[in-house]
């Protein structure tokens, strides 16, 4: 009874394998919320390496605040930065529009 | 683009034969990378748009994003009624557009080389002679159990596999050679797509302009 058990337990394993194995990948485009993609494109690479930047400026300055030539370089990257992220975002918008 | 239009409309042949189309697939379908002679690689997505009665509509979205961003969409319903599938109605739509045309019946077969009665008008025995038995191809990283076809006419040779797992349309991979530019072209499957949102409305679809023939090739 428990080899029975046993190979019972084996072919259904065997079975349910081949089946998971069956599948193709699918994209389900139901679940593709722009909102989504926006919040996700904040933890990009360059995005991260923007906020390390911002961190090593606030850090150089010792806490103290910016020196002139520090806040209009940041303001410019800032600047820089948001038209990117304004771009970057209409993009993935239209694609994920797209089947 | 007009190459873009014979390739939309050959392939659709293509798929013909493999196509399911039981109402669960409504909205489904496949994507697929499309690589021309010189390798610049495109999207392709092929799927169900809709099952009204007897008719079932496939849609086709085209897109090459490296080159020259080209975007088509084609819209054909299929009359599933008897063995003999026929196409009814056509539409297509370019973003210079903001409806979808018509297409008048001719415009339903442009390609130069295999031709729509070689799939479309084919009993499913006429078909299975082109089968060459059965593979297992790798694709987008899977293995994949298909069933090889081979069909030519005229100086287009076409080699596509298909697979029961790749439902509704089927097709896992297409190699299309010939003498002729557009006859040169590979297709292979990315993955299943499904919740689609077809590009094409029917129901405001205009007549065919004479800038809308402009994108397409002639009729022959």
């Amino acid at each position: 009874m428990k080899i029975l058990s046993l190979i019972f337990s084996l072919s259904l394993f065997i079975s349910l394998k081949t089946y998971a194995q069956d599948q193709l990948p699918t994209v389900d485009y139901s679940k593709t919320d722009p909102s989504q993609v926006q919040r996700g494109t904040a933890s990009t690479g360059q995005s991260s390496e923007f906020l390390q930047q911002l961190n090593q400026m606030q850090g150089q300055s010792g806490g103290n605040g910016l020196s002139a030539a520090d806040q209009k370089q940041l303001l410019q990257q800032l600047k820089q930065f948001k038209e990117q992220e304004k771009e970057r975002q209409e993009l993935l918008e239209e694609l994920m529009a797209e089947p | 683009m007009k190459q873009i239009n014979m390739l939309l409309a050959a392939l659709i042949l293509i798929s013909l034969p493999a196509l399911s189309f039981n109402q669960s697939y409504d909205k489904s379908g496949s994507k697929f990378t499309l690589i021309f002679k010189d390798n610049i690689k495109s999207d392709l997505s092929i799927y169900i748009a809709g099952i009204e009665g007897n008719m079932v509509g496939v849609e086709m979205f085209f897109h090459e994003k490296s080159f020259s961003n080209t975007r088509m969409s084609q819209q054909f319903w299929i009359d599933k009624s008897s063995s003999k599938l026929e196409i009814k109605e056509g539409y297509f739509l370019v973003p210079e557009f903001k409806s979808p045309q018509k297409l008048t019946k001719e415009y339903f077969n442009v390609n130069s080389g295999v031709k729509i009665e070689d799939f479309l008008f084919a009993d499913e025995s006429s078909v299975k002679e082109n089968s060459k038995g059965k593979v297992t191809l790798t694709v987008a990283g899977m293995d994949i159990p298909c069933e090889k076809f081979e069909k030519s006419r005229g100086k287009q040779k076409i080699t596509y596999y298909i697979s029961p797992m790749a439902k509704p349309i089927g097709l896992v991979k297409l190699i299309s050679e010939g003498e002729e530019e557009q006859h040169n072209y590979v297709i292979e499957f990315n993955h299943l797509i499904k919740n689609i949102s077809p590009k094409i409305d029917r129901k405001i679809a205009t007549e065919m302009t004479e800038e809308g023939k402009s994108f397409l090739p002639k009729p022959k």
